[in-house]
Order: structure tokens, then sequence, then C-alpha cells
């Protein structure tokens, strides 16, 4: 979506849960601008858990973490599996091939909390996050 | 004039206000050409400017500048000072790229020195400069304890490693450190961050330039700083990189989590701050200062690469390229300084985000040359267009906390750029201005081409018209390495 300094995305799921994990998996498809299908490597996990006093909180520090991992360990995620998932707490495993510093073509700096809302219409599950780039 | 539920009032030439209405607590004052006032009233950006005079402690007036433009929380272009005493601090309010800044140096070559040498003056501050997404290695990695070093020294630890002069320390604002720095408060992901980015441009709009200057406006402040017509200069514009960022993340989080337990309510989770006297808020003023010190290393060492490289590229020696700093200037920080408000003077913490520090004459922060004739101000334009070393008045000083421009300022979102332009097109219409670039990224010189930007001459007029600035001279660029 058009933002006149930075970029906002919206990103969909048919469930909460799948809006978190689409939102993952779409934003490394845009750091590294590559399908999942296109990367061959060794497939690696991680565990995160998160807490927060609300779902749209829970919602950005997920990506805050996602992103940290894009950038600095260069980790592509594709694949997650939701352990726990409540609106205050997410236990997931987290499942990505490792990439290198040159694979990174779109820099994005940091997942912002500006006017943030998750919002629900006709059962499908939406959020545009603005992102520092 | 109306803005949504807003009346926009005239004050003087260029200068508007929004008087107070709802939960602000002080009116917006915002500085503008008439030419410019639709487009800043079409991009939006004035209602976060409306969300800022909110804020606890807040003084005078919530600002903005003529390049004001959407962001996130803060609008770029803002300045918004609170009270140390009662008011807050808010990584929001500074931004992610804490000091952000650039820096403008002068040499003894003329344009006829250099008019057929171009690409490969370019050529050469891309093989010195790393540049681009996730740039690193420009210098030998650093290790734990030499970072905790830049994080203190600043400007200073980069010319202990023999990387520029001594004397560029009084070119530089803050002298290139801020003493508030306290590496204690910065977390180990950012401190992993910084550890192979200093030295680096980074991507987006931040980039290494050389020009020359094509109009003088005033002799007599131009002799100040032996600068004349057909001159040629350098210009660097980056800033605290990864490690910045993650400060900026890791405070805002932990800002966020208390918003509950504020006793004020805010409109947007992106203005979280905390009170200025908090334990978390000296913290994130500590941790920020370690980035804004950070930063100013990072640009200490990207001249020296970049005169290095000009060195070598023309076959010259130091003194005759003769490459100095005029000034260095940061446009994302907050600042502790002592202000008049209502006559009284006053402990504040001036937040400018996209903004620049405007000090007229006789300040005591500057350094004693500057001191009779105040400090230089930088003013860069988009890749294709001017920019404007300008000085800062006592106007400033009174008016807007000693604060001006930070640049043309956007108009157009990336996104936009790319369905209107593509990469030849851009690179072929700087050809034929005479102007040379090199992207790492070929989507990053669609982003910033031209037309993505405000007309910088209109900016610069805006803020000379209403005082806050004076024109000293403007420069064109000739050969610019985008990151």
């Amino acid at each position: 979506m058009d933002h006149t300094a930075d970029i906002s995305i919206k990103f969909f799921g048919n469930t909460i849960k799948k809006l978190f994990t689409n939102s993952a998996i779409s934003l490394s498809e845009i750091i590294f601008n590559k399908k999942p299908e296109k990367i061959k490597g060794d497939e690696k996990k991680i565990h995160l858990n998160f807490s927060a006093d609300d779902i749209t909180v829970l919602y950005i520090d997920f990506l805050r973490e996602i992103l940290f991992q894009n950038n600095q360990n260069y980790c592509y995620f594709y694949k997650f599996k939701i352990i726990e998932f409540s609106a205050e707490k997410l236990s997931i495993d987290c499942y990505f091939y490792p990439l290198n510093a040159n694979n990174i073509t779109q820099e994005i700096k940091a997942v912002t909390y500006h006017n943030i809302e998750i919002e629900k219409k006709n059962g499908i599950y939406s959020a545009v996050v603005t992102f520092d780039i | 004039m109306q803005y949504k539920e807003f009346e926009i009032k005239k004050v003087a030439k260029a200068i508007w206000e929004i008087p107070r209405k709802g939960n602000m607590r002080v009116p917006v004052r915002f500085y503008a050409l008439q030419s410019m006032l639709p487009q800043i009233i079409k991009d939006n950006a004035l209602s976060q400017a409306v969300n800022v005079a909110s804020l606890p402690g807040i003084q005078k007036y919530s600002m903005a500048m003529p390049d004001i433009h959407y962001g996130y929380g803060f609008p770029i272009g803002g300045v918004a000072a609170f009270d140390c005493e009662t008011g807050i601090i808010s990584p929001g309010g500074v931004g992610y790229d804490i000091n952000c800044g650039v820096r403008f140096c002068q040499t003894n070559l003329f344009y006829k020195d250099i008019k057929d040498k171009i690409q490969n003056i370019v050529n050469g501050f891309y093989d010195c400069v790393p540049s681009g997404v996730g740039s690193h290695d420009a210098i030998k990695r650093l290790n734990q304890n030499e970072e905790e070093q830049v994080m203190i020294k600043g400007t200073k630890w980069a010319i202990e490693q023999g990387y520029g002069e001594i004397s560029d320390l009084d070119a530089t604002e803050s002298f290139g450190r801020m003493k508030e720095a306290n590496p204690d408060k910065v977390s180990q992901r950012a401190r992993s961050r910084g550890l192979n980015q200093v030295g680096t441009l980074g991507s987006g709009n931040h980039f290494l330039e050389i020009g020359i200057i094509d109009e003088v406006y005033d002799q007599k402040l131009a002799n100040e700083f032996s600068l004349e017509k057909d001159q040629v200069v350098v210009m660097v514009h980056s800033g605290s990189r990864g490690f910045g960022y993650q400060i900026c993340d890791d405070y805002l989080h932990l800002m966020v989590r208390e918003l509950n337990n504020l006793p004020f309510s805010i409109p947007d989770r992106q203005l979280a701050c905390t009170p200025f006297k908090s334990k978390l808020g000296s913290d994130y003023f500590q941790a920020m200062s370690c980035a804004a010190n950070y930063a100013w290393a990072n640009r200490q060492v990207l001249m020296s690469l970049g005169e290095k490289s000009l060195r070598k590229t023309l076959s010259i020696s130091k003194s005759d390229l003769g490459f100095k700093l005029i000034y260095d200037v940061c446009h994302n920080i907050a600042k502790v300084e002592k202000h008049k408000v209502n006559g009284n003077e006053m402990l504040l913490c001036v937040h400018r985000k996209g903004a620049t520090r405007s000090f007229g004459p006789n300040q005591p922060e500057l350094a004693k040359k500057y001191q009779r004739i105040g400090q230089p101000v930088i003013v860069p334009g988009d890749m294709g267009t001017n920019s404007y070393l300008m000085i800062g008045t006592n106007r400033a000083m009174k008016e807007t906390f000693g604060s001006c421009c930070h640049g043309a300022g956007r108009v157009m979102s990336r996104r936009e750029a790319k369905r209107r332009y593509n990469f030849n097109q851009v690179k072929n219409k700087l050809k034929s201005n005479g102007i040379v670039v090199y992207s790492a990224q070929r989507n990053t010189l669609v982003e910033e081409c031209s037309d993505t930007y405000k007309d910088v001459n209109e900016v610069v007029e805006a803020v000379a018209l209403a005082g806050l600035a004076k024109k000293i001279v403007r420069t064109r660029p000739l050969g610019v390495l985008k990151g």
C-alpha cells in the first residue's frame, strides 16, 4: 500500500493463526525476493515464545523477531508450526533455510506499531503493517 | 483554510498555525510557501503533527518544517521540545536511524579539474565504500571493546584510528559525541549488528556525492568558509546503521509494554514514550546517545574513505586535494538543550525527526569559530537537483528551538515511483543532466528519482523567508554513489 516515506503492507489470513504465519512468510519473500520453492538448502528450525498484553502487540512482536532473524541471521522462513496460541501468548516452531547477506535484496529496518489494528471482515483476518525502510 | 476538523491560520510569510483543539496541549506551527500547502494537506502528515501536540510536557508548538511528509507516529520534518522535568522522551520522535545526518566537505579543486573524470570518481567511491542493503566490512570488524569505544567517543574514535583530522571535531555537531552515552544500556543484539558496519553507507536515500558550487548567495559568509563558484565539494549522508535501528526497536518495544501504566493515553502506539526523568526514559537516552556517537564515527570513516578514494582516482596529494570538513549535522535525534520559553530559560528534550539543528551566533554549544557567525546547516536535495549550505540564525533560536529543514522531503511513495518510472529512464535523465550515478540496487535509483521529492529550492526558500536559516551557497551534483 502507498506510504510516502516507507512501505505499508496488508497481510491476510483465513484464521488469526494464518494471519501470523502468512505475514512472516511474506516478509521473508519480500526481503530475499524469492519464493520458497526456488530455494535449496538445509532446512533448520528454531523455537520462539512470545507474550504480550494483547493480540496486536503479540503480532508485531512476532514480526519484529522474524525480521531480526531475516536481517541478522539470514533466515528464510517458509513454514511454521504453532504449538500454543492465545491473545496473549504464542509458542511456535519456525522452519527456515539459512541464506547469506548477499541474498538480501530489500532492506527493511524495522516493523513499526504505527496505527496497527487487526481486522476481521467476512471471515478474513487482515492487518496493515508499516515498515521503516 | 480548513484541514479536516482543524483551521489553518496564516501567521506570517511562510508561517502557518493550527490552533489548539481537542487533546492538543499546544498549537501546531508549520513552515511552508503557500504553493506547498495543497501537497502538505494531501499527504496527511499534519495529522501526525496534531498527534504530537497532545504529548505531555510539549512546549510552545508541535512544529513541522517545509519538508514535512507522512511518517509513522511523528511526522518526518517534525520538531517537538518537551520539558525535561514534566515531559516525555519518545524513540519514535527520533526514528530508527538514530543520528542519520549529513556532512559537507570542501576541496581545493574546481570543475575544470574533474569534469572529464566523474565516472572514474564514482567508480572509485564504489570500490572504497560498501553501499546498499546490509553493507558491511568497510574497515576491520570491531571487537566488543572497540565497539564500546565507538559508542563512548564517537567521531574522536575514528580520528584516533587515522580517519580524518582532529580539527574535524570542531566542525561536527556536538563535537561528534554525546556525553550521555552509556554502553551498559545497549542490548547484545544491537552490539552484534554494529560490529561490522562502521564506514558503510547502507541503502535507501543514503549517498556519497561529489558536486560543485553553482550559486553563491552570501559572498561574505562564503568567504568565511573559503567557498567560491565552481569549487568541488563532497557530501556524505548516512546514520547509525543496524546498530541504531536495533536500539530504537528495543526501547520502543519496552515503552509499548508500559503504555497502560502511564497516566495519559496516546493516539498511535508508534508515539510510545515515557517520562524523560523515568528510569526507562533515562536508559533510552543513554542508549540513543551511543547510537548517535556510532553514527558520527560512521560518517567520519565514510568521509575519510571518500577522500582517500578521490586522491587515488585523481593521483593527487593530500595538500593538493585540500579536503576539509565544513560541518556535520544530524537530523534524527533527541538532545537536552537550554531554550527560552515565555522569557524563562528551560531545560528541554528537543526531538528533531527529519529536522536539522540551526543554531545562530553566540551559542555556547558551538565551537569558537562558529560562535561569531552561527552554525552551518546542510540541506541536501535529491540526487538530480541542488543542495544548500546555509547558516543558523537567532530567529530560529527564538522560533523553533534552533531548528530548520533537513532536505527536500518525499512526495511520492516508492511503490508509485516504480509504477511510473523505470531504471533506464531515471539513469538516462540523470546522464542528460551531466550526473553520473551508481546504485547498489536498481530499484533504489527509481525509488529515489527527483520526481519523488519536493523541490528543494522551494523548501529552502520557505525556511529562508521564515528566517530559520540563511542561504550561503547552492551546489549541484556531478557524481553520486547511492545506497
